[in-house]
């Protein structure tokens, strides 16, 4: 399985999958209010990410293509590391893979990488090879609940600085 | 120099420490929209450069990076010790006790759970900063104590008894309706630290006039009677600088105002009324009182019987008159302290005038 990249793709994340405007014509974080509904957790906690980027629609764009950029590399390391059978390199990489999803609050992710972090940790390393695909899965969920949707580019060309 | 200081206490400096990029990045964009001045370093080796610099008493840092660790970081700034103290945040992942406690012996001071919420680390820098002018403001005060004590010719009971009996005065005028919104805990706590810098203008009074033993001509009178400017405007320069810093601004009312007079005969402004500074007031009867009761060389201990008749005939003219009544009402606990710190004043070689004998209109 290879690492969906969405870099490429200079519209991405769309800044709309981040925020919304409701029916009094306030920004709102989406996500929250169909919380309730949504059978499946968001990929992204957009409100603690916008939180965390004090309501900076602009700014966790650019922290989610930064993620984006490491991404590959951690999972790459990841899957060296099991190759090499060194538990202790696996469980550092996932720690690290788990503080920066959680610092971009993508819940999912933060949480299988936690689950390779405690095998690691306990060396119950061949679990962790169909943890990583769960990773790569997780992830083609958010590049895609990120994706631009069709008529995004006005939009973006309304931003300043859009990106 | 003093665009220098003024730039010190513009925005406080906070040092963020982390080996990951994106985390460094949210942290910076947060504590930059709080209001902080950011300066990143991107792991313990780094950091402690920048500490080395003296310039950065607010230090978050991630917990686990690698070759120094947050925890190594927190052990080199401890290890540092000479300076003003360092207020380290580290940032974990890592719950438990086993963990804090760690963190604690190794010198960190708050802990910050991973992924940081930007509301919680605003209050930790909070608490921080209070410490850190906590520390300033103590350092501060004891020295210009220790420089207005070497100037102070009493014996150094004189100014703990003042700072006595300016408590006990603010927590019974605290009482009353009229005061009860001027003055609070805070109020009272700073007039205790700030009262024994009264004279610190003395510093500033030559020696052949502040060292004359006997009487002191009218001109020499005149000079003695500068240490309320001087020490008042001293401070007032302090306290410009350092707008926020109340405890400089109080201590400068107090040392250029604790020779008015409440029906405006006093100097060096000749201020009257409620014009004189709440604290000013307050310290004028506490240094009245403690100079009628003490043995001076110009004049014996008057009994507190005597004393207090003194600033009773002094009231609405020499005093506050609602400072009086206050002094009246817990009068006994004047007594208690001028018993409890009572030195052995008739080791006083000699004294000035300065504190002149009171009742006179001067
Ligand atoms: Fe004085």
């Amino acid at each position: 399985m290879s690492v969906e990249q969405p870099l490429d793709n200079p519209a991405w994340p769309d800044v709309r999958r981040l925020v919304a405007i409701d029916a009094e014509g306030g920004v709102r974080p989406t996500g929250i209010s169909s919380r309730s509904e949504a059978v499946v957790e968001p990929p992204i906690d957009t409100e603690g990410l916008l939180r965390r980027c004090m309501g900076n629609v602009d700014f966790a764009a650019r922290v989610l293509r930064r993620f984006a950029g490491q991404f590959g590399g951690d999972v790459d390391q990841l899957r060296t590391s099991l190759n090499d059978t060194d538990a202790g390199a696996v469980a550092r990489i996932a720690h690290r893979l788990k503080g920066t999803s959680a610092n971009v609050s993508a819940v999912r992710l933060q949480a299988i990488a936690k689950e390779i972090e405690d095998l690691a940790a306990v060396e119950k390393l061949s679990q962790v090879s169909s943890r990583i695909d769960e990773l790569l899965d997780a992830w083609s969920q958010l590049v895609a609940s990120m994706a631009p949707s069709e008529g995004q580019s006005a939009f973006h060309q309304l931003r300043p600085n859009g990106k | 120099m003093v665009n220098s200081m003024q730039n010190l206490s513009h925005k406080t400096r906070v040092l963020v420490v982390d080996d990951d990029e994106l985390s460094l990045e949210m942290l910076e964009n947060t504590l930059l929209q709080g209001g902080y001045d950011v300066t990143v370093a991107h792991n313990g080796r780094e950091a402690m450069e920048y500490v080395r610099t003296g310039q950065f008493h607010l230090v978050v840092s991630d917990w686990e990076m690698p070759e120094m660790s947050g925890l190594d970081l927190c052990r080199s700034i401890r290890e540092r010790g000479r300076s003003r103290y360092i207020y380290v945040i580290l940032l974990t992942s890592r719950a438990g006790t086993n963990n804090v406690v760690e963190g604690l012996s190794a010198g960190a001071d708050e802990f910050l759970t991973k992924p940081f919420d930007p509301q919680e680390l605003f209050v930790r820098l909070r608490v921080g900063e209070r410490i850190l002018s906590l520390e300033s403001r103590d350092i501060t005060i004891f020295t210009l104590a220790k420089l207005a004590e070497s100037r102070d010719l009493e014996t150094g009971t004189h100014l703990e008894r003042m700072r006595e009996y300016c408590r006990i005065l603010s927590e019974q005028l605290a009482g009353k309706a009229k005061f009860k919104h001027e003055i609070d805990g805070e109020f009272i706590d700073l007039i205790y630290l700030t009262s024994p810098l009264h004279d610190i203008g003395k510093v500033g009074v030559p020696d052949r006039v502040l060292l004359k033993p006997g009487r002191l001509d009218d001109e020499e009178m005149a000079i003695i009677r500068q240490h309320a400017a001087i020490g008042g405007r001293t401070l007032d320069a302090a306290a410009t600088v350092h707008p926020d810093a109340d405890y400089l601004q109080m201590a400068r009312d107090i040392a250029w105002f604790h020779h008015e007079r409440f029906d405006g005969k006093g100097y060096p402004k000749g201020l009257s009324g409620e014009d004189i500074p709440l604290t000013a007031r307050i310290v004028a009867l506490a240094d009245v009182y403690d100079a009628l009761t003490m043995q001076r060389v110009y004049k014996p201990a008057f009994s507190h019987e005597a004393s207090r008749e003194i600033i009773i005939e002094g009231r609405g003219t020499q005093f506050d008159p609602d400072i009086v009544d206050a002094f009246l009402e817990c009068e006994d606990r004047f007594v208690d302290v001028r018993q409890r710190l009572d030195s052995d004043e008739s080791a006083t070689t000699f004294a000035t005038l300065c504190d002149e004998p009171v009742g006179s209109a001067s």
